[in-house]
Parts: C-alpha cells; structure tokens; sequence
C-alpha cells in the first residue's frame, strides 16, 4: 500500500517538475501530422535552427546557477554583439575574421555592459528578473541613440551601405553578406542517407559543443562552486566568506559576454540583421527555450538548452503549417506558436511561486509533524 | 611575486587580443564587387564562382553586389545552365572600395580567348538602392519578419 502511494507521489513530482515540457511535447507531437510536413524537412530545418540559436539559450545557465532567474538583461549583451556586426560590415571584414572581428569589438563592450547590468541587479536584489527585463528596454533607448545619432555623425562609417541616406545613422535593415553563414560553412558536412541529405553545420556545432564543455568545467571551478552556493542561500554564502556581490556580478558578466557571441552566430546564420529590433527577440526566446526544456528560475542544465531549442523550433516549424490546415490560416498557426512561447514563460513562473509555496507549506507541516500540511 | 605574474597574464592577454584583432582585419579586408547583367546584345542569365566559393546567379537585366576577399588576381568560373562558359583570373584593381564587371567583359574575354577579365573600378553606391521605408515602417516590418522566424 505504501509503495503504492510512493509510486503515485513520485509520478505526481515527475508531472509537476517537467509539466511545460509535457505540454511543449504534446502540443508539437500533435502538430507535426497536421503540418503535413515530411521528416526530411524537419530534421534539415531543426539542425540549422539548432545552430542558429543553441549558443544564445547556453548564455541563460550561469545566472540561473547563481540564483538570479532568468537573465532578461542578455539584451544587452546581444546588443554588444550587434555593435561588433555593424563594425565588421562597415569595415567589410569578411568570412571567420569578420565574425572574430566582430566578437572582438562586441566583448569588451558586453563586459561593460554586464559589470553595469550586475550591479543594477545586486541592488534589485529578488526582483532580477523584472529589473533584468526593464534595463533591455533602458538599453534599447541608448543603443537607438547610438546607432541612429551618434554613428556617422561622430563615430565614423565608411560603407555607403551602412550608413543611412540622411548621411548619418545605421541603416534599419543591414545586410550581412560578407558574413553570411561564415561559421555554419566553416566545416560543412554533406550527409546523405538513401533520399534523405542534410548539410550539418560542424564548425558551429563544434563551438557550442566547447561552450557545453565550457560549462561543464565551469561549474567545477572555485567560481562555479561559488555561483552555486550563492544560488542556494547568500546569506550562508557570505557566511562562508564568499564575496556574493562580486560573484553574482562575475556571472552576469559571462552570461553578457556569452549572449553578445551567441547573437554574432545567431545573426551569422540569419544573414541579416534588423538593426534596431533583433536584440529584442533575443531574451524571450532563449527564456521560452531554456524554460520548456525544463529548467525552472533556480535550476538549469545542459540538457534544458539542447532539449528546449529543439521542441521550441520544433513548434515554430509545424505551427504556421498545422495552423493552415487545422484554422485555415497560417497567420493564426504563427499567433499561436507565439502565445504558447509567451505562455510558456508564464506558467513556468506561475509553477515557480507554487512550488515555493507548496514546499514552505510542506516544510511547515512537517515541523507540526501534522499530516494535513501535506494536503 | 603573484602580483606580477597577474600583471604578465593581463598583459599577455592584451597583446593576444590586439595580435587577433590585427589579424582579422588584415586578412579578412572584403571589396564589394558589382556583377552587372542589364541589357545587351543577346543578354542571358548566368552564375559567377569565386575563389571556389558559393555561387551567384545573376539573372538577365539584373545586377548582384558580393565581396571578394583582398585585390588582385581571383579566381572565377562563369557558368551558364550549369555548363562552365569561362574560367580565369579576376583582377580585381587595388586602390578602390567597388569594382565590377559586365556580361559584356565575359562575352569579349571568351571571344579573345583571354583568360583574365580586368573588372573596372566603381563608385560603391553606383548601384546602391537608397532607403525608402520611415524608420518606423521598416522597424514595424522587422520585429514582424524577426518574429515569424526567431
């Protein structure tokens, strides 16, 4: 009987800690035979969309380890990366030296960018991620300043294609030829298996391979152990003499400097960039991803980036697809892939303050040692 | 001791950080090249294959802008319906932002039997199409595109 009940509780626990990614599941597997698409074309589209953003969801993991959400200020870190693009197409530095050159002028401007981010957070303390989300929007204004005033009227830009007609400004849509695709064709693999063919992109998987592995190494070092202790309780982390303030902003630091890469690849494989919109997309996407793979606010793995990536672009492939046949509109199928990525996010959240609920009430039962707290 | 150490490693990094940043720009220096295809006597589609990278077709009556890699001597393949019609040398000329060539500059290289076109230096907005969108209008378009395809 009382392994019975065990069982039950255990498949109760499983179902409440991986909900949105049952949801996510069910909604995509549903999906895919409405969307008519063959498995040819999924696959090829989920590699390079895999590609594409895997690197920007990896940028979520640090701050999460040391217990400030979801890093919604990443924005600024993807704006660093823009900067650098825009450098590297106004001086036409082409191919792998474009993207290095742009990753070059993006970092110190993301550990700026990150060192100010921490410590706004450091003072916000409990409300990161609201404030993380407000300081994208505060950033966004600078940067639209930056790139429509100040670039070619006191930075200087030399390529006619960059600059805006007026003579001075970047253009709102840049084309980024000389870059295009330089990393994802850096190695390409031809796969062909009978009908089936796919070109994989090696050199970009082999670099979020190394920033996998970077990760996992990281969370090994003083500095990983640190964040983690600073995740779990500052107050025990102080205790135990660790400096939490510096640690936290060590780590949106990283998370900055690792979402100002992961917009350069990002943008390297879209093959155009929205000069003043792109970086917005960034934070709720790579939040929407990394929460359907399961992470929570205050856990995050590996694992969390791979699966959440491919069951979100999974979603963004068959919707507009499975919305035409089901709504006969595609328009709605793209709505809906947008409202449950949304969704998404905010039942995650919701599920967060339940769960904390639920466990501070169990914590009080059991100190009762009542067994109606456990209801 | 560990003080200077710290120093030393700082300093290392600096210099590699500049080594790289040097490197990137020296090498990887692209020069918009123009391919112009507008009308002429007996004007055909074709597709242009530089330096054993992906090619570019250039439709009949058109004009596509790419980037080469450095001045000087290119190596080009001009193919048309995926037969190779000319391959050569592109001498791209020094001292310019913009260079291009036109269907008429392959149609005489292959008549001559020569296997170098010579491409003429340009002005780069010579085909550059002004913006015509408000920055709201494109901004609007944009975060739609962005979103319909993250």
């Amino acid at each position: 009987m009382k392994s019975k009940e065990m069982t039950g509780k255990k498949i109760i626990n499983f179902l409440s800690d991986n909900i949105v990614t049952i949801v996510f599941l069910v909604i995509a597997i549903i999906a895919i035979p409405f969307s008519k698409l063959s498995a040819q074309y999924i696959i090829t589209n989920l590699v390079d969309r895999f590609a594409r953003s895997a690197f920007l969801v990896f940028a979520l993991i640090l701050p999460i380890l040391a217990g400030m959400g979801i890093n919604f200020a990443m924005v600024l870190g993807a704006t660093a990366g823009q900067i650098g693009l825009i450098f590297a197409i106004d001086h036409r530095i082409m191919g792998i030296q474009g993207l290095i050159y742009a990753a070059l002028i993006g970092i110190p401007i993301a550990i700026l960018l990150g060192w100010f981010s921490g410590l706004v957070l450091n003072k916000a303390r409990g409300r990161e991620m609201v404030t993380g989300f407000i300081l994208g929007y505060f950033m966004d204004g600078i940067y639209q300043f930056f790139g429509l005033y100040l670039m070619g009227w006191i930075i200087p830009l030399s390529t006619a294609a960059v600059r805006q007609v007026r003579g001075y400004g970047v253009r709102n849509t840049l084309g980024l030829e000389p870059v295009r695709g330089a990393l994802d064709k850096l190695i390409n693999i031809p796969i062909k298996i009978g009908t089936f063919s796919l070109n994989l992109p090696l050199g970009t998987f082999i670099v979020i391979t190394l920033l996998g592995l970077f990760v996992v190494w990281f969370r090994k070092t003083k500095l990983g152990q640190d964040m983690r202790a600073v995740g779990q309780d500052q107050v025990v982390a102080n205790a135990a003499g660790i400096n939490v303030d510096r640690t936290r902003i060590l780590a949106i630091i990283i998370s900055t400097i690792l979402a100002c890469l992961g917009q350069i690849i990002f943008l390297q494989n879209m093959g155009n960039m929205f000069t003043y919109t792109s970086q917005r997309q960034a934070g709720f996407f790579a939040a929407a991803a990394i929460l359907v793979g399961g992470a929570s606010v205050t856990h995050a793995k590996i694992i969390n980036v791979i699966v959440g990536v491919i069951l979100v672009h999974l979603l963004y492939i068959t919707m507009p697809l499975a919305g035409k046949e089901i709504f006969a509109s595609a328009m709605i199928g793209q709505y809906m892939s947008d409202f449950i990525n949304y969704g998404i996010i905010s039942l995650s959240l919701v599920l967060y303050a339940w769960r904390n609920r639920r466990n501070a009430e169990l914590a009080r039962a059991s100190l009762r040692g009542a067994p109606e707290g456990g209801k | 001791m560990k003080r200077i150490q710290g120093v030393a490693a700082k300093a290392i990094v600096v210099a590699l950080y500049i080594l790289i940043f040097m490197w990137a720009s020296i090498t990887g220096k692209g020069y918009l090249f123009f391919v112009d295809n507008k009308a002429r006597d007996g004007v055909y589609t074709f597709s242009i294959k530089l330096d054993k990278a992906t090619s570019v077709t250039v439709p009949a009556g058109s004009v596509k802008s790419l980037y080469v890699k450095g001045t000087g001597a290119h190596h080009i393949i001009v193919t048309k319906s995926g037969t190779t019609i000319f391959e050569g040398t592109l001498n791209y000329p020094k001292g310019t932002k913009a260079a291009m060539i036109d269907g008429a500059l392959i149609d005489n290289s292959r008549k001559n039997d020569s296997k170098t076109i010579v491409a003429q230096a340009v002005s780069e907005s010579l085909y550059s199409e002004p913006e015509q969108q408000t920055s709201e209008s494109t901004q609007d378009t944009a975060a739609e595109v962005q979103s319909a395809n993250p």
